[in-house]
């Protein structure tokens, strides 16, 4: 059900490109990089949510046993939390690229779409990586839970799925600097 | 600065002050106990010493019950740092014994039991009541004395209810029948009735259950149901009252409940020192103790010793080449915190180097660059200077906070150097020389030059993987394996920086031809030495070019630490947009200002917050993935020293 909701979003949002791409009266490049940034935010977000939540089902079962672990778990449960942070970040480079909080700038249709493309790096590997984050989180959940002392280690494992969200955001963010 | 030296000691001793050995070792707190009948070479000869530890188990279990007992009505709210640190009591041992001296647990624990008696018993009444009030409340309008409505000796007289749907629909049948329904009260559900019908006629009785009557004997009452309601609630009045009091009398133990704590705590080290006794070994009147000591501790631990009984007798001896040794790291104060980051990986083993020395300056400079602003970094530097003021922690808990202080300190530097305080905040604020001064100190702008930033971050990236394959080749060297070195760790480190070499030439005439041939000649002894360690003639070719293929681990290691840019940057920019928003929210007339340092307070704490686990994780990974994997093993056994595990007091012992 999930990822059927997550196929409709991305289908919206290409659609939505496309559609204003091709009546070129009713889009300037600036509303299509909006889209962009928009998407960026969004799918982040999704990916965030599922996985903040999916942490945070299981935090609550430890939570309910042994309330003492609550801080460490709302660490764990955090961590799936930074891909919805670096889609608005990529969302917010756009709008400020684009002038958007003094004089906006006129963007050609292509290079609006050019912003939109870049834009993609960043929502599809948050997307996703925020999931299979909040599962890895999950699962480190169980750690904390059994072997306290080893609260440290149950840090670590979510973050190397991370490191895609990471890399989805730096080539955003070059592509950004570089094509405004 | 490495790995503690540690000897194997045995200390043998009379049994007679076998104990008092057991207790001076758990008040030292720095050696961790061998089982002796885990060594095959002794456990034949010597026997297990019996502890009896049913009444200490006994009082502890009553300490305990009585500890939970009070819990219940002491709950003391925890702090979110403390939950983290734990919130120990810290006193030295003469301290401690002071403190628990004079405690009457007997006492204590006979008054909670009599307080939860009557708690309970006060419950069970409670419920009796409540349960008596539920039953008579349908029946108010009945002012009638219950004692009245008995069987005469013809009559029957049925107290029941039936449910409102069905009491309509039996009116006609009822009407029929030879008995009398008088309806008393209701309620949403049901009619509550009394029913007069003759003595023999069963008739009656049969019909009113057929209809689906349910029977509500109010036999055991006596008097009329407004009284008896009244009562039951003036009873219930006084049992709150009552229960008050035993509260009251709960809460009046206040007091004892910490010195409690310290007593459970003192059980708990009693048991442990009884516990020790399974790892020792006897024989008939001499016993055997075994434990590992930092070679440093061995004439603390002779002098102590002699002072217990002049026939003790101790024995040192180096561990063997394969024993698997307790390791505990020792690294001198400023570089001390990053054991932090070497423990959430692991230990290293005996023989090998402590990596905690090598990986502190770039975790160092990596969480600085991670978090990149000034302002979060005088914070998180003020906030753990806070902490370890306020808390109260050993000074071995403090290693977290201290590199929390070092992390701000680098992150002050990176951030001043980049121009990020809090963001851009300065730039909002009407001060002139607030900017003057930032634009002073500030080297680059990381937004507007994000590929510098970039290529420092790969840059020191690189750095670091060549300085792991550098230790790799030593190491391999002070193994003694020195053709390894030389073939296979040695070539990595030529080829790294010769790659680097003909990269930088490749466009320079007069130099490119040289850097070419330096990056050959790494590649050749690359791949000479990857085929040397292929045994069959024919493979050797093969080995050779697949081994070049390493390039690719060092090609995606160095790319990981383009990570360090990005965080650096998202710090910056969650930065920009909480100042924004401040800056949005304080056009609005009046509340406009209020609001904005609301948002700006709120949202650059919770940006610290977020970046600085971030900073904190990623940093970490870079050591363990990318640098530890070069050289670093990490398979030993952390040194568990005896001492008194306890739950809320730290001794520290003199």
């Amino acid at each position: 059900m999930v990822s059927v909701s997550l196929i409709v979003v991305t289908v919206v949002f290409a659609t939505a490109v496309f559609v204003l791409a091709l009546v070129e009266t009713a889009a300037t490049g600036l509303t299509i990089a909006l889209v962009g940034a928009g998407m960026a935010v969004v799918l982040a977000g999704i990916g965030s949510s599922l996985g903040v939540g999916m942490a945070g089902e299981a935090a609550a079962g430890v939570v309910a046993e042994d309330p003492e672990k609550f801080g460490k778990l709302l660490l764990l449960q955090a961590l799936p939390g930074t891909q919805g942070i670096y889609g608005l970040l990529a969302g917010f480079l756009v709008m400020l690229q684009l002038g958007l909080f003094g004089d906006p700038v006129d963007l050609t249709v292509a290079e609006g779409t050019s912003i939109f493309l870049a834009c993609i790096p960043v929502a599809l590997t948050c997307l996703l990586s925020g999931i299979y984050q909040g599962r890895v989180s999950a699962a480190c959940i169980g750690i904390v839970a059994k072997r306290p002392e080893e609260s440290g280690k149950a840090l670590v494992l979510p973050v190397m799925v991370e490191t895609y969200a990471v890399l989805g955001l730096l080539a955003t963010m070059l592509l950004i600097f570089n094509l405004v | 600065m490495a790995v503690a030296r540690m000897k194997k000691v045995s200390i043998l001793t009379v049994s007679s002050v076998r104990q008092d050995v057991l207790d001076l070792l758990q008040s030292m707190a720095s050696l961790q106990l061998i089982n002796v009948h885990e060594d095959e070479t002794l456990s034949e000869e010597l026997l297990q010493v019996p502890v009896d530890m049913d009444e200490l188990e006994r009082e502890l279990a009553r300490a305990r019950e009585s500890l939970r007992f009070l819990d219940t009505y002491h709950k003391k709210a925890k702090g979110f740092l403390e939950s983290f640190v734990g919130s120990k009591v810290t006193m030295n041992r003469q301290e401690f014994m002071e403190a628990i001296g004079g405690f009457d647990l007997v006492r204590l624990h006979a008054s909670c039991q009599e307080a939860q008696k009557q708690l309970d018993s006060i419950r069970q009444e409670r419920e009796r009541l409540i349960a008596q009030e539920e039953l008579l409340k349908p029946w108010q309008q009945l002012t009638v004395n219950l004692d009245e409505l008995r069987d005469t000796a013809h009559c029957r007289l049925i107290t029941g209810s039936l449910p409102r749907r069905d009491w309509q629909r039996s009116q006609d049948q009822i009407k029929d029948a030879s008995v009398h329904v008088e309806p008393v009260g209701q309620d949403d559900q049901t009619v509550y009735f009394l029913a007069i019908a003759h003595q023999d006629d069963q008739e009656a009785s049969s019909l009113l259950a057929e209809l689906g009557m349910t029977n509500l004997p109010l036999d055991e009452f006596n008097g009329p149901v407004p009284e008896l309601l009244f009562s039951t609630k003036e009873a219930l009045k006084e049992l709150a009252a009552d229960e008050e009091q035993v509260v009251e009398r709960v809460i009046a133990l206040g007091p004892d409940v910490t010195q409690l704590q310290f007593y459970v705590d003192y059980l708990q080290s009693r048991r442990q020192a009884l516990e020790a006794n399974t790892g020792v070994g006897s024989t008939e009147s001499v016993v055997m103790i075994r434990a590992w000591c930092r070679q440093d501790d061995l004439a603390l631990l002779e002098r102590k010793l002699e002072g217990v009984s002049f026939a003790v007798a101790v024995e040192a001896e180096d561990p063997l080449l394969d024993e698997d040794v307790p390791v505990r790291l020792e690294n001198k104060p400023l570089i001390e915190p990053f054991e932090v980051v070497t423990n959430i990986y692991g230990f290293p083993s005996y023989r090998e180097v402590d990596p905690t020395p090598l990986l502190a300056p770039f975790f160092f400079v990596f969480f600085g660059m991670a978090l990149s602003d000034a302002g979060y970094g005088l914070l998180l530097m003020l906030l753990s200077a806070l902490a370890l003021r306020k808390l109260d922690i050993p000074r071995g808990g403090t290693k977290l906070i201290r590199l929390l202080w070092l992390g701000g300190l680098s992150t002050v530097v990176v951030g001043a150097l980049t121009g990020g305080w809090f963001g851009d905040l300065f730039d909002m604020i009407p001060l002139g020389f607030l900017q003057d001064m930032r634009a002073r100190i500030t080297l680059f702008d990381p937004l507007e030059n994000p590929l510098l930033f970039l290529g420092l971050a790969l840059g020191l990236g690189v750095v670091q993987v060549w300085f792991g394959t550098i230790i790799k080749m030593s190491s391999t060297f002070a193994e003694g394996r020195w053709l390894d070195a030389l073939m296979n760790d040695a070539a990595w480190v030529f080829f790294l920086p010769a790659l680097g070499v003909m990269t930088a030439t490749m466009n320079d005439p007069a130099w490119a031809d040289a850097g070419r041939w330096l990056a050959i000649l790494g590649a050749v002894w690359v791949m000479l030495g990857a085929a040397r360690r292929q045994p069959h003639w024919l493979l050797k070719p093969f080995a050779g070019v697949l081994g070049l293929y390493g390039i690719v681990d060092y090609l995606s290691g160095t790319l990981s630490y383009a990570r360090i840019m990005a965080l650096g940057l998202a710090t910056g920019v969650i930065a920009m947009v909480v100042n924004q928003i401040a800056a949005l929210g304080a056009g609005i007339p009046v509340v406009g200002v209020v609001i904005a340092v609301v948002v700006i307070a709120g949202g650059h704490l919770f940006n610290l917050a977020i970046n600085t686990l971030g900073s904190f994780i990623h940093s970490g990974r870079l050591q363990f993935v990318e640098f530890f994997t070069k050289f670093f093993e990490g398979s030993g056994r952390g040194f568990k020293p005896f001492r008194a595990e306890t739950e809320f007091v730290n001794i520290e012992e003199n």
